[in-house]
């Protein structure tokens, strides 16, 4: 067998962690970056280069251009398609025929199926590779149309959110809202604890993007704003 | 208990089952027949020792009106979801039990201080949702009121744990907490679906696939897409938050007859 070809993980998340322990134990060179000069290093060398990025959507526009920069023209680009849409990630690496959009909302070890989505430019050949890199992961892939929070993120952001506004409301406190789902329901996770292990503020990041993209409905509640640390906006649109 | 459908039959057998004397209060012949073999089976279910099983079902009197339990320190009420029914058992109530019983309601969906209004004892009416199968489900949501004391939402509570079940003490609001915070598990996917990101069985993969036992597709065929769609409206009525609007995709199946597995087609197809 041919040797896998090297793997960069950019990110700092559960999503990124998972995904880079699964590419080393299925035998990929994989290592994490941390900074921008860390991709200007290391992605020029890569096979794969994936974009976990933390929330933050500056932070992530800046980590998709310098990747798109130094990458291969033969080499594929997985982009977080969760916080932003695959379209807008795309653009941002100036490569769209290269970047493929997937979904991972927390670890890859709770997730058996990734969904993958294209923007207009994708190749068909870069949708090959990101299914193939994902099955040589143990994983099953969905091609998903390209809706934001794709339907991974919007299922867990919206169970949190709503999860969130019945705290707000003095519904119940979190923690019994947590035990009357996980009972009640089939759910593994109760939808607060959820989000704190995928990251509250990558949470919120994914109901902002539902929010720029599908409306108001999605605006995260005051409690979510506070566990990830975030002030409410009081700008006025 | 009152009424003997689904939901009281149940409730009644994990009371007996747990040491209570039970009054089952059922209006209709039938339902009082069905309830009592549904009776035998539950018990058989709850208490494996056959002689225990037994005097359980022995606990239980299927009677056909409140007036034949005139007795009771507590009193739930599992009759249809319909609001002047359970009123009119309220009253009922108001006038026959005795004045230091707790009163209670099964609803799901109706505000338990409008049930409470006619019996002019609204301190003591707290609800006690029990989920389907009630013998089963170990959540009970113990609704507090706004007129409920503290003392009824202890005795829920007590009388719940004697159950061998985890009570959560939630407040008086549309949905409670899981048929509220429940909502967006099936409206998200309804949405992607209608935006034509993906189609039912791929939405059910993917979050199977994150843990879920069952995807929301082939969960709300199970349930009934109208049952689904009722329960969101009416939470949807309540509140009139745009985050819990009803689908147009779910309204337009069940329009069509498109239920689920009750009508051998939803999202998927069963078969004739
Ligand atoms: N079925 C569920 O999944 C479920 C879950 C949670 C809560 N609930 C709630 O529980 C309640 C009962 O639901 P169900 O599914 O058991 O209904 P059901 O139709 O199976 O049973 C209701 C029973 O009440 C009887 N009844 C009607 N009027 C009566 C009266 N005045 N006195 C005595 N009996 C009377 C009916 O004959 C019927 O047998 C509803 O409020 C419902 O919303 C249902």
């Amino acid at each position: 067998m041919a040797p896998k070809g090297r793997v960069v993980v950019f990110g700092r998340g559960p999503a990124a962690g998972g995904i880079l322990r699964a590419a080393l134990d299925a035998g990929y060179r994989a290592v994490a970056l941390k900074d921008l000069r860390a991709i200007q290093r290391e992605v020029p060398d890569a096979a794969i280069a994936v974009e976990a990025s933390a929330a933050d959507h500056l932070r992530k526009r800046e980590a998709l251009e310098a990747i798109g920069n130094a990458l291969q023209p033969h080499a594929l680009l997985l982009a977080d398609a969760l916080p932003a849409t695959a379209a807008e990630c795309a653009a941002w690496t100036g490569q769209p025929r290269l970047c493929v959009g997937y979904g991972v909302v927390g670890s890859l070890a709770d997730q058996r199926v990734v969904e993958l989505v294209r923007s207009p430019a994708t190749y068909d050949e870069a949708m090959e590779k990101a299914r193939a890199f994902f099955a040589d992961l143990g994983r099953e892939t969905r091609d998903v149309g390209d809706r934001p929070g794709l339907i991974c993120g919007r299922t867990i952001a919206a169970l949190a959110n709503e999860a969130a506004w019945a705290v707000t409301h003095g519904v119940a406190s979190a923690d019994d809202v947590d035990r009357a789902m996980q009972l009640g329901t089939n759910y593994p996770r109760g939808p607060l604890a959820w989000a704190r292990e995928v990251g509250v503020d990558r949470i919120v990041a994914i109901l902002e993007n539902l929010q720029r993209h599908e409306g108001e409905a999605y605006e995260p509640a005051p409690l979510l704003l506070k566990m990830a640390g975030k002030r409410k906006e009081t700008v006025t649109r | 208990m009152i009424g003997a459908g689904t939901m009281g039959a149940g409730i009644a057998a994990s009371a007996s089952a747990a040491n209570y004397e039970v009054y089952l209060v059922e209006l209709a012949a039938a339902a009082r027949e069905r309830a009592a073999a549904g009776l035998t089976k539950t018990l058989g279910r709850l208490l494996p020792d056959a002689a225990g099983a037994e005097a359980a079902f022995g606990r239980i009197r299927l009677v056909d009106s409140v007036a034949q339990a005139t007795s009771g320190d507590i009193y739930i009420e599992a009759v249809p979801e319909v609001l002047d029914l359970k009123r009119t058992v309220f009253a009922e109530l108001a006038r026959l039990a005795p004045a230091g019983a707790l009163l209670a309601t099964n609803t799901s969906s109706l505000a338990v201080g409008e049930i409470a209004r006619p019996t002019g004892r609204a301190q003591s009416v707290v609800g006690i949702h029990f989920f389907n199968p009630p013998a089963v489900m170990k959540l009970v949501e113990v609704v507090r009121a706004e007129q409920s004391s503290d003392e009824s939402v202890r005795r829920a509570v007590e009388f719940v744990e004697r159950l061998g079940k985890t009570p959560v003490v939630v407040r008086d609001t549309p949905g409670f907490v899981v048929n509220r915070v429940a909502r967006p598990y099936y409206l998200e996917a309804l949405r992607a679906i209608d935006a034509g990101a993906a189609d039912a069985e791929c939405v059910d993969a993917v979050l199977e696939g994150l843990g879920f036992k069952m995807g929301p597709c082939r969960l709300m065929d199970l349930i009934g897409l109208d049952v689904n769609l009722a329960t969101t409206r009416s939470v949807y009525e309540a509140t009139h938050v745009e985050r819990l609007r009803p689908s147009p995709l779910q309204e337009r199946m069940v329009a069509e007859g498109r239920l689920g597995r009750k009508s051998s087609r939803g999202f998927y197809d069963y078969g004739a």
